[in-house]
Order: C-alpha cells, then structure tokens, then sequence
C-alpha cells in the first residue's frame, strides 16, 4: 500500500495542511516525519512543506538542507522515489543540491501572498501525462524569497534539459502572457531534477485543493498530488 | 584635488548583550558537534559596502560613519557598528 512521508523541520507550517489534503482528500496513507526521525526508507513518496525551516536563518531552507534526514532523503531519491518540495520545501531541496538554482529575496523585497496561474510547460516530465502542457492552475503564493534565479548559462540547461516544469502567467487582453510576480529568471515557479522524480515549486497546492476553502474555488492542487502519487 | 574610490564597509551586529538567536541556530546546527568543536560562538550581522568618491582614506570612514549615525543605518539601543576602510576601488 502506498506510504507518503511529510517530512517536517523546526519552523515548518504547512506540514498540518498537506498531512490532511493527502489522508482526508485523497484517502492515502501519509506520515508526518520529524526532521530527526532514523529511517526513511519504507516511504513510496516524499513531500517537504511549506513554512520557514530553522526561521530561515542565514538563507530559506540553508540550514535545513544541511540536515541528516537530507542525506537520507538523497539515498531514497536516487532509487527514483517521488519527492515534491513546495515553497520552502523547494528552497531545501535547491540548497541541498536536489535541484538546480538558487533561490533570492523577491524582486520587490516585500513577502507576496496572493493567488497566481501557472502553466504547465513540459509534458516530457514524469508528471506531465497527468498534467498536459499548457494547462493553466490557479494556487496561491506566499513567500518573500521566491525569486528563483539561475544565470543564462545554466537557464540554457535547465530549457535544454526539460528541468522547467511551471511558469508563472497571468490573463491579459492579448491572451496568456508570462509574468512573474517575484522576478523569477525566465518567470520559472517550478523545475524537476534531470531524472524527473524530484519537483520543486513557490506555489502552494494544498492550498488549492479543497474549492470550499478558497475564494476562486480552485481544486488545482489536488492535479500536482495526484500527478506525484501516479509515479508510485 | 585626486579623489579616489574607497570601498567603506559597515558591519552591524547586535550588542554583545543582546541575544542573537540566528548566530545561535548557525552554530548550533551547522558549526558545533561537525568536527568544529573549537568555535566557541557565533553572532551573525549585516554587512554594508560602499563606494565612496574621496580625496582620503580618513575621510571617505568619516563619510560613512556619518551616514550611518545619522540615516539611523544601525540602531544604537540594540547595534553596534563598526566602520571601516577595505581600500582603494581602481
């Protein structure tokens, strides 16, 4: 039976929330995992939250990412293993090496909270037959270092590769137009490991997963689970 | 007159006395028990540089000591700031 592991850390605040989208929405079997916990390996998939890790003291997520649970969690990614950081879980997995990049202080140096569209952009990804490219999501953003940054070198990579998994747009009179709400290097909001398995994103999908508890009424999350659960 | 470009640094911290809890969880967590036992403590600050355009050395630190004091850059009743000359800019 399928196991998914929320691992959280000291100042971790979305664990609560992803831990009820997955049990009580999708009726699968999720644990939360303490940052200290000694075995990993029974989990099919992992999921690091949201939140401010360690107070996100010296970077987000630096001080995290330096963690044994990490080093474990790259022994369970090696063997394929599924794994989404959302928001501050994509600032660890960045600063552990688990993904491309880096991560910076948004372009405004304010936090951003409020609700955004993001597009679908590589279907060659394990989870893109489950989300086929072009697809537009609706989830909301809250962070104040979201600016995903690489230089255009490495950006040549990432297009090369299919590392760039979603773009931030937003709906203008001339169509769908990329823009950023953070400054992110080519309007990026989520990317994927070479091998596919490992998927970061600033947006916030167990925020969007229930259309009772958010005003555009919005159940996109629920595609990005759904999406990770279908690589088991 | 020669004016130069002297790169100025100011680094705030927080006075001894008063706590600093990031210094604190950076030496908890990525310093001490990982084979650098030998770091007794760890306080954390911020660093401002500056480009100053200045006949001299004495003045260009006199230049930013000012604008620190007075653009309240530190906070005296909880920082200390120490200003200084890093050198010359070619």
């Amino acid at each position: 039976m399928t196991k998914i592991g929320i691992i959280s850390f000291p100042g971790s605040n979305c664990e609560l929330d992803t831990l009820h989208i997955l049990q009580d929405v999708l009726h699968v079997d999720t644990d939360l995992i303490w940052h200290a916990s000694s075995d990993i390996s029974s989990y099919d998939a992992f999921i690091l939250p949201g939140g401010f890790s360690y107070g996100d003291y010296l970077r987000a997520g630096a001080i995290a990412s330096k963690g044994l649970i990490i080093e474990k969690l790259k022994v369970e990614a090696e063997k394929g293993k599924p794994i989404l950081g959302i928001c501050n879980g994509f600032q660890i997995l960045v600063e552990a090496g688990l993904l491309p990049g880096s991560i910076l202080l948004n372009s405004s140096t304010r936090f951003i909270c409020r609700w955004v569209q993001i597009r679908m952009e590589n279907e060659k990804t394990p989870i893109g037959p489950k989300i086929p490219r072009g697809t537009i999501l609706k989830m909301p953003i809250a962070h104040k270092e979201g600016r995903y940054y690489v230089d255009k070198y490495e950006l040549i990579k990432l297009r090369k590769n299919n590392n760039i998994v979603f773009r931030y747009v937003v709906t203008s009179a001339d169509g769908i137009i990329e823009s950023s709400p953070n400054g992110a290097t080519d309007n990026i909001a989520g990317i994927c490991n070479d091998k596919g398995n490992i998927l970061g994103m600033m947006p916030h999908p167990e925020r969007a997963s229930e259309s009772i508890l958010n005003h555009v009424g919005s159940v996109d999350g629920l595609r990005i689970f759904r999406s990770l659960l279908s690589l088991i | 007159m020669v004016r130069h470009i002297f790169l100025v640094r100011a680094v705030i911290e927080n006075k001894p006395k008063a706590k600093d809890p990031e210094g604190e969880t950076i030496h908890k967590e990525l310093v001490k028990g990982r084979e650098f036992d030998n770091i007794r403590s760890l306080r954390t600050g911020k660093l401002l540089s500056f480009e100053v355009m200045s006949s001299s050395k004495k003045d260009a630190q006199k230049t930013v000591e000012k604008i620190c004091e007075e653009n309240r850059i530190f906070n005296p009743a909880a920082h200390t700031c120490r200003v200084y000359v890093e050198g010359l800019i070619d």
